[in-house]
C-alpha cells in the first residue's frame, strides 16, 4: 500500500508527517528541523531556494523572496486582502490574466499555486528522504475558513507539485484528529488555531467510536502572527522615527531586519518578560555614519500593541458558540494550535473565555500535520480507524433577482449533503436562467465569492413567475460541489461540477505540473552531481593522505613509480572534472579514483 | 571549511564595521556555511570572504577547526537510501491498475435494508432509537451508524450505485442528528411528531370512510357518508408543485408513527382520495341523520381522549350526514373546538417545517391551518410570508396578507408584509399605499421607509 503523507501547508511554516506502525510521526528536514519555513526565493543566478535558506537570504533579496504566499492563494486581484498584502510584503504582486494574483520574481511571473507547489514539493522531498521511496499521495490541510476558491487553489498546488492530493482537510479538524486519535474519549472540544496568517475556531464532538464530528467553525483568513509582527514593526519604525527622524521604511534591508527582529522578540516574549531588540548599523545616514536601533520590548508593550487582534479572535469564538447554540460550559477541552498560541496573553484570554485551562498535550506546530497523516491513513486503510464528519464552513447559494444572495446549503452543514430550492422566472417570456453559484454569508450577492456559473435554456415562454426551476446543490465527501438546475415542466436538466476558480485554468495547471516535474528532474541531476563531486573530493583527499606512505613502500621499483605517476594523473583529472562538473566525466573519474584507492590500500597491507 | 561562529567577544557597535558587515555578523550562527552566507547576503563570494576576514580579525567571529578535518558529509535527517527509479506516475498506474475493493454481498444487503428504514422519514426510526432516548444515546447511535455508512468508510472502493446510496443514507442520518441532538429542535420535532399523530387520526378517519365507500358498490346500498376532498390534509392535491427534496425529506412524507403504518400509504392516500372525492361528491348531499349521530358519538369519545385530529374527521362526517336538531349544538361546539385544535397543530407543523428549512411542507401546513382554523391573523400572515418567500402564488399571498390586515388593522407588520407582497408582484402603487399605511402605525416606520423607497424605484424603473 502506498504511504500517504500529511502536509500542513502553513502561512509561515510547513510540516510533514506520516503514519509509522500505527502512530503518526513528524518528519524532520535535512537540517534536522521539524518545520520548514514556507518561503520561496529565486536568486540572481535563477536558483530556487525553499525553506530555511530562503528565509535566511530574504533580507538581501526581499524583492525575490515570497513569504506568506498562503495569504494570497485563491484570492482575487481586487480583494482588500491582496491590497493589504501588497503594502505588507516586498515582493512584486501583480495582476494575473484571470483577475487572479501573480508574483513577479526575477524575470518570471509565477502563480500563487506554483509558489505553494514549490513548498509542497520540498515537503514531499523531506518525506521521500525519510521513507526512502517515492511518495505520490498526500492529505493537505487548509484553514477551516478557506472558501472553495482557496481550497481549489490548494489542490492545484498539489497537482503542480506532482502530488495526488487525496483530500484537503481543515487545520483545526486535523488538530482534533491528532488530539483524539486512539484515545477512546467522548468529548466536546474547541480547537483554537492562531497560526502565521489565519485564525480558525472549530467545535468538534469526539466519540470513542473513532468519530470526529465538526459541529461548527468560524475564522478569519487574514488574521495571524504576521499581523502581530506588523504591529511590532510599526512600533519600532515609529519610535526610530521619533528618535532619529529617519524613516526605516525607505530601506528594504532595514525593514527585513526589523521583520526578523520583531518575530524573534515576539517569540522571546512567550518565555521572557522583556526582549532586547538590538540592530546595530540598521541604516546608514551617508557620510560614513550609521545608526543603531536599540529598544526593549516588554510583554506589556506587546500585549498593548496587539490587544485588538486577540480580542478579534475571542469575538469570533463567541460568535461560533452562539451559532452552534452551545454554551461555553459545555466545551470539555480546548486545544491550542499554531505558533501564536504560545503568546501568554493569547493563552490567558482563551482560558478566560472558555473558563478552563487549555490542553497542554499537543504540539502547536506539529499537530496539524499529524492529523493530516492520520486522515490519509484512515482513508486508504481497509478498516478505517477514524471517520471524519466535516462541515461546509460557508453558505452556498445562488444569485437571485435584485442582486441578492439566496442560500441553498447553509454553513456548518455536515457533508456529504444535498439541498434543493425552487425558483421561478422573473420576466415574462424568459426562456433561460443564469445560475450564478456563490459562497459566503452576505445577503448581497456581490458580497460573496463567485464559484461558477451556467445557463439553463429552453424554458417555456410564459408570464413571469409561472415557470419553475429546481436548483439542487450537492457536496460530496471530497468537498466537491455539484450544482444542477431542472426545469420542472420539461424535466430538462443542466448541471455543473463547480471547479472553483483557483485563478488557473486546467491547461495552465497541467503545464505548470510538467514544468515543475522538469525542474525536479534537473534538480535531482544537480543533487546527484553535487554528491558525486563530494565523493570525488573525499576519495582524492584519502588518496593524497595515503600517497606518502605508498611512495615509501614502492619507492625504487619501476612498477611502483609508474603506478604513482598514474595515480597523480587520475587526481589531476578528478580535480578538473569536479571543477567543470560534467556528469559523464565525473562518473568516469569516480571509478578510476576508487580503483586507485583500492590499489593503494592493497599496497599498504 | 567549517561554518564560522561568533566568539561572543567584543562589542560590534563600538568597532569599525559597516551595516553590511553587521548584517553578515547577525547571520552567523555556527551552522550557516560560507556558501550559504554568500547566498544570504546577496554579495559576491570574495566580498563575503573579505568581510568575514575583517570580522575574524576584529575577534568577533572564528572558524572552528580550520583545516583540521573534512567537512561532515551527508544529510543528518535523511536515511540516505537512494530513490527508486520508478517515477510517481508509474507507481500510480501500478496501484490504480490493481483490482479495487468492492462491497461484500452482506454489506450491500445492509445498505439496501437501511435505505428502506430511512424511508419512514421518522428521525428516531432513522437513527434506530426510541423516542424516549437520552441525548447521549442519540449521539452513540449516530456515530456508530456514521462509521458504517459514511462514504469515507469505503474510500477507494469501486462502489458503483452504492456511492449514491451511502450518501443518501448518511444525509438522512445527519439530518436526523442535527434535529435530535439540539434540545430546542428536538422539542419542536417531538411536538411536530405529536401533531402528525393527531393529524394522522384525521387521515385515518378518511381511510375508514374510504374503506366503506369501496365496499359500497358490492353491497349495493347508498353510501353512508362522504368527505369532500378539500378537508383532507393528505388528500388535498397540492396546487403548487412539490420540489424534489421536499418529497425526499422525511417531514414532507412522514406518516404519523401510529396512524400511518407504511411509508407508501401517504401518496396512495393522496391519489385515491382525489379519485374518490369525485365519486363521493354526489352522495355527500344526502342526509342520513342516524349515521351522523353515530359519528358524533364517536367524535365525543375521541374528544375525551384528546384525539382532535380524529374528532375533526368524525365531525366532518357527521356534518355531511347531518344530525337531528337536538344534537346540533353539540356538533357545532365540538366542530369549533376541533378546528381550533387541528389548525393549531397545522400551524405548529408549519412553524417547525419552516424552522428546518422545508418551506414547501411549511406552506402546505400553513394553508391547512388557515383553511380549518379559527380565522386569526397569525395563520394568514405565516401563510402569506411563506408564499412570498417561495415567490409563488402571489395572488394567494396577497389574499392571505389582506385577510391578516383586515383582522388586525392596527398591526403594522401585517401591512408591511402586504406591501412586500405587492412589491414582489410589481404592483408599485398598491405597495406604496400599504407601506404608507404601515408607516402611520407604531413600529412600522423604518421598514415602511425602505419599502416606500423600493416602490418608488420600481415605479421609476417602469416609467
Amino acid at each position: 500500500m502506498d504511504k500517504v503523507i500529511g502536509i500542513d501547508l502553513g502561512t509561515t511554516n510547513s510540516c510533514v508527517a506520516v503514519m509509522e506502525g500505527g502512530t503518526p510521526v513528524v518528519i524532520a528536514n535535512r537540517g534536522g528541523y521539524k518545520t520548514t519555513p514556507s518561503i520561496v526565493a529565486v536568486t540572481e543566478t535563477g536558483k530556487r531556494l525553499v525553506g530555511h535558506i530562503g528565509k535566511r537570504q530574504a533580507i538581501t533579496n526581499a524583492e525575490n523572496t515570497v513569504v506568506a504566499a498562503k495569504r494570497l492563494i485563491g484570492r482575487k486581484w481586487n480583494s482588500p486582502q491582496v491590497a493589504t498584502a501588497i503594502g505588507m510584503y516586498q515582493y512584486r504582486i501583480v495582476e494575473g490574466p484571470h483577475g487572479d494574483v501573480r508574483i513577479h520574481l526575477r524575470d518570471k511571473i509565477y502563480s500563487v499555486p506554483e509558489i505553494s507547489a514549490m513548498i509542497l514539493q520540498e515537503m514531499k522531498i523531506v518525506a521521500e528522504d525519510h521513507l526512502g521511496e517515492e511518495v505520490s499521495k498526500a492529505v493537505v490541510t487548509c484553514p477551516a475558513y478557506f472558501n472553495d476558491n482557496q481550497r481549489q487553489a490548494t489542490r492545484d498546488a498539489g497537482v503542480i507539485a506532482g502530488l495526488d492530493v487525496i483530500r484537503v482537510i481543515n487545520e483545526p479538524t486535523a488538530a482534533a484528529l491528532a488530539y483524539g486519535f486512539g484515545r477512546k474519549i467522548d468529548r466536546l472540544v474547541a480547537v483554537y488555531d492562531l497560526g502565521g496568517g489565519t485564525f480558525d475556531i472549530s467545535l468538534l464532538e469526539i466519540g470513542s467510536e473513532g468519530v470526529f464530528k465538526v459541529v461548527s467553525t468560524a475564522g478569519d483568513t487574514f488574521l495571524g502572527g504576521e499581523d502581530f509582527d506588523a504591529r511590532i514593526i510599526d512600533w519600532l519604525v515609529q519610535s526610530f522615527m521619533q528618535e532619529h527622524r529617519v524613516d526605516l521604511r525607505q530601506d528594504r534591508m532595514a525593514m527585513q531586519r526589523l521583520k526578523d527582529a520583531a518575530e524573534k522578540a515576539k517569540c522571546d516574549l512567550s518565555a521572557a518578560r522583556q526582549s532586547e531588540i538590538n540592530l546595530p548599523f540598521i541604516i546608514s545616514t551617508g557620510r560614513n555614519e550609521a545608526l543603531h536601533l536599540q529598544k526593549t520590548l516588554t510583554r506589556e508593550n506587546l500585549e498593548q500593541l496587539t490587544a485588538d487582534l486577540v480580542q478579534q479572535t475571542i469575538d469570533i469564538c463567541a460568535g461560533t458558540l452562539d451559532d452552534a447554540g452551545i454554551d461555553v460550559e459545555e466545551v470539555e477541552d480546548v486545544v491550542l494550535v499554531g505558533g501564536m498560541t504560545r503568546m501568554a496573553k493569547v493563552q490567558e484570554r482563551v482560558a478566560e473565555f472558555f473558563r478552563r485551562e487549555p490542553c497542554k498535550g499537543v504540539h502547536p506546530d506539529e499537530v496539524v500535520a499529524l492529523g493530516a497523516a492520520i486522515q490519509g491513513f484512515a482513508l486508504v486503510e481497509e478498516k478505517s480507524p477514524v471517520i471524519l464528519l466535516d462541515i461546509t464552513p460557508h453558505t452556498l447559494g445562488i444569485m437571485v433577482v435584485g442582486g441578492l444572495f439566496e442560500s441553498i446549503i447553509t454553513k456548518d452543514t455536515t457533508v456529504p449533503t444535498a439541498q434543493t430550492k425552487t425558483f421561478t422566472t422573473v420576466r415574462d417570456n424568459q426562456t433561460a436562467v443564469k445560475i450564478l453559484v456563490m459562497q459566503g454569508e452576505s445577503e448581497k450577492a456581490e458580497g460573496n465569492e463567485l464559484l461558477g456559473e451556467f445557463i439553463l435554456t429552453g424554458l417555456r415562454k410564459a408570464p413571469k413567475g409561472e415557470v419553475e426551476v429546481d436548483v439542487t446543490f450537492e457536496i460530496n465527501a471530497d468537498g466537491i460541489v455539484g450544482v444542477s438546475a431542472k426545469d420542472l415542466e420539461t424535466g430538462q436538466k443542466q448541471s455543473i461540477t463547480v471547479t472553483a476558480t483557483s485563478g488557473l485554468t486546467h491547461d495552465e495547471v497541467r503545464k505548470m505540473a510538467i514544468d515543475s516535474k522538469d525542474y525536479m528532474v534537473g534538480r535531482k541531476a544537480d543533487e546527484s552531481a553535487a554528491a558525486d563531486v563530494q565523493e570525488i573530493e573525499g576519495l582524492a583527499a584519502e588518496i593524497e593522505r595515503l600517497a606518502p606512505q605508498v611512495e615509501e613502500i614502492v619507492q625504487g621499483s619501476d612498477y611502483g613509480s609508474e603506478a604513482l605517476a598514474k595515480a597523480r594523473e587520475v587526481l589531476a583529472v578528478a580535480r578538473d572534472a569536479a571543477r567543470t562538473g560534467s556528469p559523464a566525466a565525473i562518473k568516469d573519474v569516480k571509478e578510476s579514483l576508487r580503483r586507485t584507492l583500492r590499489m593503494f590500500k592493497a599496497v599498504l597491507e | 571549511m567549517r561554518p564560522p561562529r561568533r566568539t561572543g567577544r567584543g562589542d560590534p557597535a563600538a568597532l569599525p564595521i559597516d551595516p553590511a558587515d553587521a548584517f553578515l555578523l547577525s547571520q552567523i550562527d555556527g551552522a550557516t556555511s560560507v556558501d550559504e552566507l554568500v547566498l544570504i547576503s546577496g554579495k559576491s563570494a570574495p566580498e563575503v570572504r573579505a568581510s568575514l576576514d575583517k570580522l575574524a580579525s576584529l575577534d568577533l567571529i572564528e572558524f572552528p577547526g580550520r583545516g583540521e578535518e573534512a567537512r561532515p558529509s551527508g544529510s543528518p535527517g535523511g536515511a540516505g537510501k537512494p530513490a527508486s527509479g520508478v517515477s510517481p506516475a508509474d507507481r500510480h498506474e501500478a496501484a490504480g491498475g490493481g483490482a479495487r475493493r468492492r462491497l461484500s454481498r452482506e454489506q450491500m444487503k445492509r445498505v439496501d435494508a437501511y435505505l428502506v428504514r430511512i424511508e419512514s422519514g421518522d428521525f428516531y426510526e432513522t437513527l434506530g432509537v426510541k423516542p424516549s432516548v437520552q441525548k447521549d444515546g442519540i449521539r452513540r447511535a449516530f456515530f456508530a451508524l456514521s462509521r458504517e455508512f459514511h462514504p469515507d468508510a469505503y474510500y477507494g472502493f469501486a462502489l458503483g450505485e452504492y456511492e449514491a446510496k451511502l450518501e443518501r443514507i448518511f444525509r438522512s442520518l445527519s439530518q436526523a442528528y442535527e434535529v435530535l441532538s439540539r434540545p430546542a429542535r428536538r422539542k419542536a420535532y417531538d411536538e411536530y411528531r405529536r401533531g402528525q399523530a393527531m393529524l394522522g387520526g384525521f387521515a385515518a378517519v378518511e381511510d375508514e370512510v374510504r374503506a366503506d365507500r369501496q365496499e359500497e358498490p358490492r353491497r349495493g346500498t347508498p353510501p353512508p357518508l362522504a368527505v369532500s376532498g378539500s378537508s383532507s390534509p393528505a388528500g388535498e392535491p397540492d396546487g403548487t408543485a412539490v420540489s424534489a427534496p421536499d418529497t425526499q425529506t422525511p417531514v414532507a412524507e412522514s406518516p404519523a408513527p401510529r396512524a400511518g403504518p407504511s411509508p407508501s400509504d401517504g401518496w396512495r392516500r393522496q391519489r385515491t382520495a382525489r379519485q374518490l372525492a369525485a365519486v363521493l361528491g354526489m352522495a355527500g348531499r344526502k342526509r342520513v341523520p342516524a349515521r351522523g349521530v353515530e359519528y358524533l358519538a364517536q367524535a365525543e369519545r375521541s374528544a375525551q381522549a384528546g384525539e382532535w385530529g380524529r374528532v375533526m374527521g368524525l365531525v366532518e362526517a357527521a356534518e355531511k350526514f347531518g344530525v337531528a336538531p337536538e344534537h346540533d349544538e353539540v356538533l357545532r361546539g365540538l366542530s369549533a373546538r376541533a378546528r381550533v385544535e387541528v389548525a393549531g397543530a397545522y400551524f405548529r407543523q408549519a412553524r417547525f417545517a419552516e424552522a428546518i428549512g422545508n418551506l414547501a411542507d411549511a406552506t402546505r401546513n400553513a394553508e391547512m391551518a388557515c383553511k380549518h382554523g379559527p380565522d386569526v391573523a397569525p395563520y394568514w400572515t405565516l401563510y402569506a410570508s411563506l408564499l412570498l418567500r417561495r415567490n409563488r402564488d402571489l395572488h394567494g399571498a396577497r389574499d392571505a396578507a389582506q385577510r391578516a390586515v383586515a383582522l388586525q388593522p392596527e398591526e403594522s407588520s401585517y401591512r408591511l408584509l402586504l406591501a412586500r407582497v405587492y412589491l414582489a408582484a410589481g404592483l408599485w402603487l398598491n405597495a406604496r399605499r400599504a407601506a404608507e399605511e404601515a408607516a402611520r402605525l407604531p413600529g412600522g416606520a423604518d421598514e415602511a421607509r425602505r419599502l416606500l423607497e423600493a416602490a418608488r424605484r420600481g415605479e421609476a424603473g417602469k416609467g
